[in-house]
């Protein structure tokens, strides 16, 4: 796993460049993609798609245009928002509020059933891709990156093997 | 499905997942993060389990009967 590389896994010598700040941000808006540039491909499938399942399993519990916003509720919109570019499709396709606020009651009627696990849901996958973006912004990851890329691929399995306990 | 079954589908599931991804940050061996993964899996459900058991049994003693 540790041998998939790309030329992104360059790294500036002198500080983060412009492609440190495209892979970070890009790792925000795309769960997985920064793995990916990074060059830790099978990594990165399971961390997108784990991500991106949970959101979207969440989203579809709060269906019937019912997605936490901004304007339903601002913390854990912020929450959602760190699954970048899905939360943002999600709130454009299913945020717009249809129900009148002069009636407040009629809305606790029409509350999804699980209206709290598809917000925990989706707040969970928030605050997970924002663990993978730190690890993705960590320099110590750019610099095993470049390790692994210009390891022999004779060494890859016993250093894989070695190193397994620490990333 | 019932309510308590749906909640418990979904802590297991997002145990699970929260465990893999976990994993696949700290770790860049396969073999190691499976391990891992399960090992942390079983240590928060395990342990929330008990914790569950706990509670239920006190509310059995002192709040109310369970139907």
């Amino acid at each position: 796993m540790a041998k998939e590389t790309t030329p992104n896994t360059k790294r500036e010598e002198n500080g983060p460049g412009a492609n440190y700040w495209f892979v970070t941000v890009l790792s925000w808006l795309l769960p997985g993609a920064g793995h990916w540039l990074l060059g830790y491909r099978v990594r990165a499938l399971i961390i997108g798609s784990s991500l991106l399942g949970l959101f979207w399993t969440g989203e579809s519990i709060l269906a019937d245009n019912m997605a936490v916003t901004w304007e339903v509720h601002p913390i854990f919109f912020c929450l959602q928002a760190g699954n970048g570019f899905s939360a943002f499709v999600a709130d454009g396709l299913f945020g717009e509020p249809e129900r009148p606020e002069s009636n407040l009651s009629e809305i606790d009627h029409e509350l999804p059933t699980h209206l709290n696990l598809g917000i925990l849901v989706c707040s969970i996958s928030g605050l997970l891709n924002l663990l993978v973006v730190l690890h993705v912004a960590d320099p110590r990851t750019w610099k095993e990156a470049v390790e692994d890329r210009n390891r022999p691929p004779s060494a890859a399995e016993p250093a894989d093997s070695a190193e397994g306990k620490k990333s | 499905m019932t309510s308590l079954t749906t909640h418990v589908a979904f802590f297991l599931v997002v145990t699970f997942l929260t465990s893999l991804v976990v994993m696949c940050i700290r770790l860049r061996d396969p073999k190691h993060i499976a391990r891992d993964t399960t090992r942390l899996f079983l240590q928060v459900t395990i342990g929330i389990g008990i914790f569950c058991a706990i509670v239920v049994a006190l509310e059995h003693l002192f709040v109310r009967p369970i139907a």
